[in-house]
Formats: structure tokens, C-alpha cells, sequence
């Protein structure tokens, strides 16, 4: 591989092209969002506690996407509500409540999938499928998310992880690899079901708002993600 | 895609974003593989990082090998180790591959949507399924506060530890409950009768629960009646053997209501009414003795047929009917025989020892030998005692009689089968001689009158001297030497443990005397009951909890799905329990009733070593990955638990307990809990166990943790060049071998394989010898309901995987007979509702003619949060109450409270039912019209 782009001390990119800016910021949608959707044992404690930086950051992100940035704003106007009205801590203990109710106990299992092989109809090789793309792109799990490679949160960081590099190359057929990836990835492992799990969570009384939110915004962005990649 | 100043502005925030990735790395290699398609990323499909060797700790005890596959810390597929060898001759087959279809779908199922993955507390109320993810921490407090709260008010024995099967089976996760519940002194209510498993008939007849061999002994056999069993379907490992036999010229029958997968490639099927076994067993008694098939000389020398026994009372002529110094010196156990050489009458060898009328010590220093004695079997002599002249008779002379009632031909209206059909069947199994085996189910257990089926069983195979010589004898199951198990759970403070028969637990706890009256009528219950009280009242079984059961903590077992009568064990003991807390790996009906949930580890996240008599290897399971979400293994969570009773105590400042146990005072200071658990931390974790395990167990090999998850089996210290378990140095019980060739006295009262029990409640009920008692069926009730382990589950354990449902019915189905659906307007694939006066649940018909009409025929394991209402099977099981009274008999030599040993069964299929039309099917699979 080749091409990168020059990185400074920072580990930051200079960028040459208007395609290596909106890979950058469709990076920097995934990465927001596969932190509001982590789960509460790690990510999303510290995640909801920093929920108003890290919602205006996909603010910014989807602006730079979008004509209004309006994939963002009805999370955006929550998050800014929760931030006056509750403090940090109150926000992610609520919503990391809601979270384990919803997606991780339950009587029969939680009452939804958050991970891809639970998901109603998942293809029996979906999450082995997920594995071997992080396995050919060198992207490895820490302990506590390998046995769950197809965790919402992951996938949406894999995704992060195969647009961030895309943002910083030149190289056309490095580029090309990296965009029909995600193409195949969003297609077989994100846009099939996290639309239907969106709408799940918007209809369930004890989904926190915010949740609601965060998930209306990642099937409303798939869903861009899915046309554009196609393209 | 255009970029307007709006967004120009964005993108410049954003222009120094990072690679931000919180759950994992970018390998050094990133980006070096082209992507062109996506069948690039399935290049390395068939590599991995290690293969683990493993199994699956459940009950089917099958302990196949398998190899195990890891790639990025995920589980992909598992596979069969396959590298057994075969015992005894050269000729016999091997053991390997072993393996089912559900052992081949454990990597699926274990990262399921049923896992428990975090500590979970109930916010709704019981059953509603409202739960709140909680830390550990605050799972073990509140754990622990109530735990002392409880045991210091009520006493620790009014907390359960329920222990099941499928903990039972992994040895190191075993002794960590065994272990905890000894250091705390709570009740453990047992499984092995709790499921309605225990031999108490292979018990009453021999001192054993275990007799069995190993699967290969099967081949061995030159007729093997397959009874209460179906291998095909549940014995997939071993199932082979029966086939094997079959072409090698044994005649494999199998005897059972239904035709079973078994029953369709056996050499002949006898499709016996359901519970009455016990009359055909008795008409080939008959057979064989009439027609002289009996081996004289063995049960001469084995058995107790010919003792004599006083014809004014019923009871055996004992050293304390002759004088007055035998009665005061209480010699109740010396017997006496006829020796026809010397036409006198003489004491039995082997019994008499002073010592006590059942044990080792008899055992080892006695010999049942006969000597120069030749013991007639029949006659009929008058004896001087010290009351006057009795006559005295054989036990072979009364059996002869006792035979005489269950001819073939009186027995074929109650068995439904062919006088003849019986009879060419006993002469076949006769013929066989020491090879004559009986491969039984545990079903026989479940049974209210089983115990006298299994002593019957033993009785065939010692009239054809078969018991005790390879290919021969009764085959149920062996079970390992304890002495690894209880040396852990007893090391440093000594045996202080409650173990509780379950079904006596149950009794009183749940008010099954209210439900006998109701189901049974007020005569049998106050029969029973009185008989469990008088037992109670002297002893001879003992009464934990009697300050009521306060608290229930469940581990390795799914407690509220399979007991008989569960609707009332749920709503009359479990819901009224103050805290249930259950340690589970899978979700099910008990967790679903618990205040608290602990996640437990699942087959491959474990360290733990298995031993099954079915074949000569020590099955280890290594930890293939770490526990899913923030569970943790049986020991580490007892661990977590027992350091948070000792914090708690410490706080509170809680005394120590005086705890009275069996006459015995135990000090139980909860403050040391955990320095107890962990013999003051030199155990660390599951590992630690094994090893203790290994080192104290005979006959395992002794090796490292690590040598023996290298390898993953490894061949116990053998039988010797044989397919029996025959060697005092094996690590399975060789008793039954050891009397037949060495002649030591079985642990019985009688020193003898014994079919005579002349304690007064077997006479009263007419049982010291084997007879026919039909099953208890309900008015209006036509339909008997039988059960059997699945194909597709163990248990509870996979019955809900997606895959093995698909290949079933989808949902729980019934087995019905195509007459009995039409008469009642019902077709394959309609829902319909099977009740009776305990109650009712609904379930998919699947009529099948291999089902005898008259009966319903149901594959267990099914979970009730799987049916409508949440209704399973054990609705209409009203069996829970039946605590038959010689069940509960003691002060009678062997015959007692024995833990594991002698207790009464939970009973489940003395009942009977009806059903009906309760919706139509929408998706039939077969639409077969049957004229």
C-alpha cells in the first residue's frame, strides 16, 4: 500500500481533495456514533458523560455532509436539553440504564439485538463475515468486544476505521478497495437491519430519548452512507 | 458530492481528526490486502490462533471430545477429537468419534440471544421481565445481606443451593457448591432423585446406585433388552455398540411404548403398555424359573433366594429368633440356608459380621463363599427357635410363588403383549446366560413403582447369573469415586453439609399432601404422609429447613422447568422464597423468577474435568475463550459471593452461628467465609480445583491442569482387559465385580444381591418381593403421558437453539396417535390443549402412528417460557407428592437416608390426561388424512 497522505506530529493529516474531506467527516460520523452506541460496561458511561462535545462534533461532521446538517439536529437539540437540565452524570447513568434494558438483559435474552447475529433474519455467517473483513484489513478487537465483532458499535468503527483511511489517501486504487468495502460492509452488515432496529427503539417507552435519537441518526445516515457508496 | 462554504467551515473543524478507535486496534499490517470482492475477506477462513480441546459439562454424559477452534478470541466451529481406542478384546469397537448435534452447534449457541452476559436485578415484579443490569458488586452485597440476614434469623439451612445435573457433571465447578454449601451449611436439595434419576430398586437389591459398565460392554452382550431407554436418540455417541452387537448376532430388544428410534432397529420391539413393565418382568421371571433357565449355582451363592424365611411372619429366620443371647446381642443380620449335603440348617456365609450390618469392613474381611454348602432352594423345614417350632421356606420357594401370579398369560391383558411374545423373550435372554444384559433408562426412576422394576431387573439378570460378568448384567450407569469431590468440599472443616432429597424438600415446602388429597384422594395421601412423618419421627430420614425456606440461590440447574407439579412448587414455595438469585449461563423459567442473576460461564469459557464410566477417558474442558459479557465460572462466582458474606459480616460485626447438624454442632463464623472458600486463598480459580481433584481421585492419571487440557482426554487407570469396570484401582465403582469373583459381601443387609426385604412396610405393602403394582391413573383421564429425553437437547440445555428448533416442530410439539387425534377433531399441526385436574398447556400435535393409542409421548427439556402462558409439561405432572412409603423405610440395614443412595424419587408419569382441539394449526407439516 501506498499514498498516504503527509501526517504531521499530531498524527494529523493535511488533505488534498474535497472526497478526502467528506471521507473524513463521514469517518468522523462513525466514530461519534459508534460511541453513543457502545455498550455502558466501557465506552458509553465515559461517551454520555462527554455526550454534548461529542454530538456536536457529528454536528459539524454531518454539516459538512449535508446542506443542514439535519441528521444531527434532533440529537443535537436533546443533547443540548439533557446538558442544562441534568448533570453528565445523571445523563449516562439514565441512558446506560435504558441501554442494559434494552440491549443487554432481559428474559429471554434482551428484548432487542444490538449485535448483528441476533438481529430478526441475520445471515448464520453474519457475524463470522464481520470478523474476516477486520481480519483482512487489520483491524483487531481488544478483549472486551472480540466475542461480539458484530456489535453495532463495532461495525460502525470499522467503518470509521476503513473512512478515516480513505480521508488520508491519494491513492486511487487504495481508495477504490477502501470504498468498495465499506459499500459491501454497509450493505451486508449495517443497512439490512439497523434501520428496523431504529425504528424499535423509537417505539419502546423505556428507550431513553437520547438513545432514540442517536439510533433515528445512524439508520438516517446508513441510509445516505448506503446511496453514496453505491455511487 | 459538491462542498459549499458551510461545509467548507465543517470540514476545516474536522480537518484534524484522528483515527479514533475505542474497541480496537489497527494492526501493523493494515491495509496490506487488496479488496476487490467479498470473497477476499474468506481467504483465511480455515486458520486459526488455537485449538482447545473441550466438551460439554451437561448431563447427557456422553463427554465427547472435541477440538475447539479460535480465531480473534471468538469461538468459529468445534469438531470431534476423535482418537479413542477400544477396550477389552481386540474385536470390540472403539469409542471415538464421539459427538452429536448439539455438541456440533455449542459455538453458535454459546454467543445466543439467550446468554446471560451481565448481573441482572429484577425491577418489575416476579416473572413480569423487568430487569436492570447491575455491577457484581452490588449483585454479591445485596446477595450477601440477606444471605446473613436470613441465616442469622432462621438458621442456614433455611437457604437452598440448588445443585443440578449439569453442575453436577463438571467436577471442579461441582465441588466449588459442594465446598461453599459445606462451609455455610445451607441446604442442598439433590438432584439425582430430584429429577426422579436415583436407582433406589438397584439400591434396595444390591447397596449400589451404580451399576454399569462401560458402552463397549454392550457388544459383549448376546441379548440386550433395551428397557425404559432409547440410545439412538440419546445416547448418540454410543448408540454404535447396540448396531454393532446386532450384526455381530446379539439380540437387541427393545421395550417400550412407543416406536422409538431405537425400537426401529432393534432385532425385536415388545410395545409395552406404558408402566407396566414390572409385569412383563415378572412374567419372564416366571418363564425362567418354570422352565428351569436359572443358574442354580449363582444365586445359590449370590443372592439371597435361598435364605430361609418364616412361614408364621413373613420374615427372615435370623440368629435372634434361635436364643436369647443372638436377641439381646441384636444379631439381626445373620441368615440362615438349608445346606442339603448336610440337611441341616446353616448361617450364611458373609453374614453376621459384629462390626455392622452394612459396610466396608464387612466387605472386606467376609466372603460370601459357599465353601462345602449347597444350599437348596426350595423346601419347606421346621425349625426350633426360641419361641417354639416355626416352619421355614426359601425366598427362592416365595418367589416361585410370587412368579406364579405374573404368568405370561395373566400378565399379557395388563402389558398388552403376547403371552408368547414374553415368553420367547425371557428364553432368548436366558439362553443367554452371564451375557444376558439389561440396558436400562433412568425412566424406571420416574416411575411411583419403578423401584420394583429395577429390583426385578436385577432379579432377570441373577436368575441368569448374568450380573457381574462382562457383556452381562444390568447397564444404567457407573459413577465415579467421590473421594476428589469430598475431600475438596470437606478439607480443613470437615463434612458439616445438609444434602436434602429434593423430593422430600419439595413435600414439605410446596404442600403436596394438599395436592395428593386433590388428585390422588384423601386415602393415599394420608397413607403416604403418615408414613413420611413416622419416618421423620425416628429418624430415619432427616427433616432440614424447619424453620421454613427463606431463600433460594440455583446454580446448574433450571430448577422451575423440570419439576413434576410445577406450577405448585412455583406458586406454593419457589414465589414465596424472600430472595432467589440464580447462577445461569442461559436465560429460562428460574432465572426468569429471580430477584438476582449472576452470568455464568458456558462449556468452552471454563476450566473443569469430566468423568463418565461410558468409556475408559478423563475428558478435560479447557477455557477455549474468556467468559462472554461479565460472566464468570461456578467457582469464581461462589468466590465473588463468599467475599462478599465475609465483607458484609465484618461490617455488621455478625457472630458466629451455632449450627446444629445431624446431632453434630458446627461453628459457622460467615466472617470467614471466603478465607474457607479459598482455603485461605491457595485456591485461585477452577484450575486450582482440578488439580486438587486429579491428585486425590484414584485411577486418574496424575498429571498437571495444563498436560491434561494438552491433550484432552486421557485413558483412566483401566479395567482389566475388559469392557467392565471390574478393578478396585479404576476410578469407577468395581463392586459389583469384586463380589461375583471375589465373593465379598454386597452392602446389603443380607450380604447378598437381595430380592427378599422383610422390613414391615415392604410386607404390608406386599413388596418384599417383586410384584406388579399397575400405574395411578385419574378418573376421566383416558391417556397416559409418557416423557423421554430429546434428540435435540439436553435438558433445557439447547432445547431453545434456533438451528434444532428449526429442525423439530418450531415450537414444543406432543407425540399423538393418529386414532386418538381423529376422535377428537384434531390434525397434525393443531395446537391442542393437554390437561387434567393439575392443570393444562398448550402445544403443536404431531401425530405419529409409532404411538400407541391410549398415550401421549412428549420429548422434555422444553423450557415453559417456550409455551403459551408459560405452561410447559409439568402442569398436568401432579406426581410431585408421591413420596412412596417404602421410599422412606430405614432402620433397616442398608435401607435408610443415604445421600445419593436410597431417598424417595420425584416421581413424574403416574398420572393421566386428556386433551382437545385447541386451535388450528397454521402451518401443518404433514396433512395426512388417517382413516
Amino acid at each position: 500500500m501506498s499514498a498516504t497522505p503527509d501526517i504531521d506530529a499530531a498524527g494529523h493529516a493535511s488533505h488534498e481533495s474535497d472526497a478526502q474531506l467528506v471521507a473524513l467527516a463521514r469517518a468522523e460520523m462513525y466514530a461519534g456514533l459508534s460511541r453513543l452506541l457502545a455498550s455502558p460496561e466501557q465506552a458509553i458511561a465515559t461517551a454520555w458523560r462527554d455526550h454534548a462535545a461529542i454530538v456536536e462534533r457529528l454536528l459539524v461532521a454531518d454539516e459538512a455532509l449535508s446542506a443542514d446538517g439535519s441528521r444531527i439536529a434532533e440529537l443535537f437539540a436533546l443533547s443540548q436539553a439533557a446538558d442544562i437540565e441534568h448533570s453528565a452524570e445523571d445523563v449516562a447513568t439514565a441512558v446506560g440504564a435504558s441501554y442494559g434494558a434494552l440491549f443487554e438483559v432481559g428474559d429471554r435474552g434482551p428484548p432487542l439485538a444490538i449485535r448483528e447475529e441476533l438481529a430478526p433474519n441475520a445471515n448464520a455467517a453474519a457475524k463470522e463475515e464481520v470478523a474476516r473483513f477486520y481480519e483482512h484489513f487489520g483491524y483487531r478487537l481488544g478483549d472486551d468486544y472480540a466475542w461480539r465483532p458484530d456489535h453495532l458499535s463495532v461495525l460502525m468503527e470499522f467503518m470509521h476505521f476503513l473512512s478515516w483511511h480513505e480521508s488520508q489517501s491519494s491513492d486511487a486504487a487504495l481508495v477504490a478497495g477502501l470504498r468498495a468495502a465499506q459499500r459491501d460492509f454497509c450493505q451486508r452488515h449495517l443497512a439490512w437491519w439497523v434501520g428496523d432496529l431504529a425504528d424499535k427503539v423509537a417505539s419502546r417507552s423505556d428507550a431513553h430519548p437520547l438513545l432514540q435519537a442517536s439510533l433515528r441518526a445512524t439508520k438516517d445516515f446508513i441510509a445516505v452512507e448506503l446511496q453514496s457508496l453505491g455511487d | 458530492m459538491s462542498v459549499n462554504r458551510r461545509q467548507f467551515l465543517a470540514h476545516s473543524a474536522l480537518a484534524g481528526a484522528a483515527l479514533a478507535l475505542q474497541h480496537g486496534d489497527a494492526l501493523s499490517d493494515a491495509l496490506t490486502r487488496p479488496y476487490r470482492r467479498i470473497e477476499d475477506v474468506w481467504r483465511k477462513k480455515w486458520t486459526w490462533d488455537r485449538v482447545a480441546h473441550g466438551t460439554h459439562g451437561t448431563n447427557c454424559a456422553g463427554t465427547c471430545a472435541f477440538n475447539v477452534y479460535i480465531r480473534n478470541g471468538v469461538v468459529w466451529r468445534e469438531e470431534q477429537q476423535a482418537e479413542y481406542e477400544r477396550s477389552g478384546t481386540p474385536d470390540v469397537p472403539d469409542y471415538g468419534p464421539r459427538g452429536c448435534n448439539k455438541g456440533l452447534r455449542h459455538a453458535r449457541y454459546m454467543y445466543g440471544k439467550q446468554r446471560v452476559l451481565y448481573p441482572m436485578k429484577r425491577v418489575g415484579k416476579r416473572g413480569e421481565g423487568k430487569w436492570q443490569r447491575i455491577s457484581w458488586d452490588q449483585a454479591t452485597r445485596e446477595i450477601a445481606e440477606k444471605f446473613i440476614d436470613v441465616a442469622v434469623k432462621h438458621g442456614p439451612d433455611s437457604i437452598t443451593l440448588g445443585s443440578g445435573t449439569q453442575l453436577a457433571v463438571k467436577m471442579a465447578s461441582y465441588s466449588a457448591l459442594a465446598r461453599f454449601s459445606n462451609i455455610t451449611g445451607v441446604t442442598v436439595p439433590e438432584f439425582y432423585s430430584g429429577v426422579g434419576d436415583l436407582p433406589t430398586g438397584f439400591y434396595m437389591t444390591t447397596g449400589l446406585t451404580y451399576l454399569g459398565d462401560t458402552m463397549a460392554a454392550v457388544y459383549k452382550s448376546k441379548c440386550v433388552l433395551v428397557w425404559m431407554a432409547n440410545p439412538a436418540v440419546t445416547r448418540i455417541p454410543d448408540a454404535h455398540f447396540f448396531w454393532e452387537a446386532k450384526y455381530n448376532g446379539t439380540e437387541v430388544v427393545t421395550i417400550s411404548p412407543e416406536f422409538t428410534p431405537t425400537a426401529m432397529h432393534s432385532s425385536k420391539w415388545l410395545n409395552i403398555k406404558p408402566g407396566t413393565d414390572t409385569a412383563l418382568a415378572m412374567a419372564m421371571v416366571h418363564t425362567i424359573i418354570a422352565e428351569k433357565l436359572y443358574d442354580a449355582a449363582y444365586i445359590r451363592e449370590q443372592t439371597d433366594l435361598p435364605f430361609l424365611v418364616r412361614e408364621d411372619n413373613g420374615e427372615f429366620l435370623r440368629a435372634e429368633d434361635l436364643n436369647l443371647v443372638d436377641m439381646l446381642a441384636v444379631r439381626e443380620n445373620v441368615f440362615y440356608l438349608w445346606d442339603q449335603k448336610t440337611r441341616r440348617m446353616v448361617q450364611a456365609p458373609g453374614t453376621g459380621a459384629a462390626e455392622a450390618p452394612v459396610g466396608r469392613r464387612r466387605r472386606k474381611f467376609e466372603t460370601i463363599a459357599l465353601g462345602n454348602i449347597e444350599p437348596a432352594l426350595e423346601g419347606r423345614w421346621n425349625v426350633e427357635t426360641r419361641t417354639g417350632k416355626v416352619t421355614v421356606t426359601t425366598v427362592f420357594a416365595l418367589l416361585k410363588k410370587r412368579a406364579a401370579e405374573h404368568s405370561p398369560e395373566k400378565m399379557s391383558a395388563e402389558t398388552g403383549l403376547n403371552a408368547n411374545a414374553m415368553r420367547t423373550v425371557a428364553r432368548e435372554f436366558a439362553k443367554a446366560g452371564k451375557r444376558a444384559m439389561i440396558y436400562a433408562g433412568f425412566s424406571a426412576c420416574k416411575w411411583l413403582h419403578g423401584d420394583i422394576l429395577q429390583r426385578a431387573m436385577v432379579l432377570l439378570c441373577a436368575l441368569t447369573g448374568a450380573t457381574g460378568h462382562e457383556g452381562g448384567g444390568v447397564q444404567m450407569a457407573n459413577g465415579p469415586k467421590s473421594r476428589g469431590i469430598t475431600s475438596f468440599a470437606f478439607a480443613g472443616v470437615g463434612a458439616a453439609s445438609r444434602v436434602v432429597a429434593s423430593t422430600l424438600w419439595d413435600y414439605d415446602h410446596g404442600k403436596m399432601k394438599q395436592l395428593n388429597e386433590k388428585i390422588y384422594g384423601k386415602k393415599l395421601a394420608d397413607e403416604f404422609d403418615s408414613h413420611y412423618q413416622h419416618s421423620l419421627k425416628e429418624d430415619w430420614f432427616p427433616q432440614y429447613g424447619k424453620n421454613g425456606w427463606k431463600m433460594g440461590i440455583f446454580a446448574g440447574e433450571n430448577g422451575a422447568n423440570w419439576r413434576a407439579s410445577g406450577n405448585r412448587w412455583r406458586t406454593e414455595a419457589f414465589e414465596k422464597l424472600e430472595m432467589i438469585v440464580a447462577l445461569v449461563p442461559d436465560a429460562g423459567i428460574t432465572m426468569h423468577h429471580a430477584d438476582i442473576v449472576l452470568p455464568i460461564a458456558h462449556h468452552y469459557e471454563r476450566a473443569d474435568i469430566m468423568l463418565q464410566s461410558r468409556h475408559p477417558y478423563v475428558q478435560v474442558l479447557d477455557r477455549a475463550v474468556k467468559p462472554l459479557g461479565e460472566a464468570v465460572d461456578d467457582f469464581e462466582a461462589l468466590r465473588r459471593v463468599s467475599a462478599a458474606i465475609s465483607a458484609v459480616a465484618r461490617e455488621k460485626g455478625t457472630p458466629a452461628i451455632k449450627d446444629d447438624v445431624d446431632g453434630r454442632t458446627f461453628r459457622r463464623d460467615l466472617k470467614r467465609t471466603l478465607e474457607l472458600y479459598t482455603m485461605d486463598g491457595a485456591i485461585r480459580d477452577s484450575r486450582d480445583i482440578v488439580q486438587f481433584i486429579i491428585n486425590a481421585t484414584p485411577g486418574i492419571p496424575k498429571m498437571s491442569f495444563a498436560e491434561l487440557a494438552a491433550k484432552g482426554i486421557v485413558r483412566v487407570d483401566e479395567s482389566r482387559g475388559s469392557t467392565v469396570w471390574n478393578s478396585d484401582e479404576s476410578p469407577f465403582h468395581a463392586d459389583i465385580a469384586e463380589s461375583v469373583h471375589e465373593k465379598r459381601p454386597y452392602e446389603t443387609l443380607t450380604g447378598r444381591q437381595q430380592f427378599y426385604i422383610d422390613h414391615e412396610w415392604f410386607l404390608k405393602f406386599d413388596e418384599a418381593l417383586p410384584v406388579y403394582h399397575p400405574p395411578l391413573k385419574q378418573k376421566g383421564y383416558p391417556l397416559q403421558m409418557t416423557m423421554g429425553h430429546a434428540r435435540h437437547g439436553v435438558h433445557s440445555m439447547w432445547r431453545d437453539d434456533s438451528f434444532l428448533v428449526s429442525l423439530q416442530r418450531g415450537e414444543p410439539d406432543i407425540y399423538v396417535n393418529p386414532d386418538d387425534a381423529v376422535a377428537r377433531n384434531v390434525r397434525d399441526g393443531d395446537l391442542i390443549e393437554v390437561f387434567n385436574d393439575g392443570g393444562s398447556f398448550i402445544c403443536m400435535a404431531h401425530l405419529s402412528a409409532g404411538i400407541m393409542p391410549g398415550t401421549l409421548y412428549m420429548y422434555h427439556g422444553w423450557d415453559p417460557t417456550m409455551f403459551r402462558g408459560r405452561q410447559n409439561f409439568a402442569a398436568v405432572i401432579p406426581t410431585a407428592g408421591l413420596v412412596k412409603p417404602t421410599s422412606v423405610a430405614g432402620d433397616y440395614g442398608h435401607l435408610g437416608y443415604r445421600v445419593l443412595a436410597y431417598a424417595p424419587n420425584q416421581t413424574y408419569r403416574d398420572f393421566t390426561c386428556e386433551f382437545k382441539l385447541h386451535s388450528r394449526g397454521k402451518v401443518t407439516a404433514a396433512k395426512v388424512r388417517i382413516a
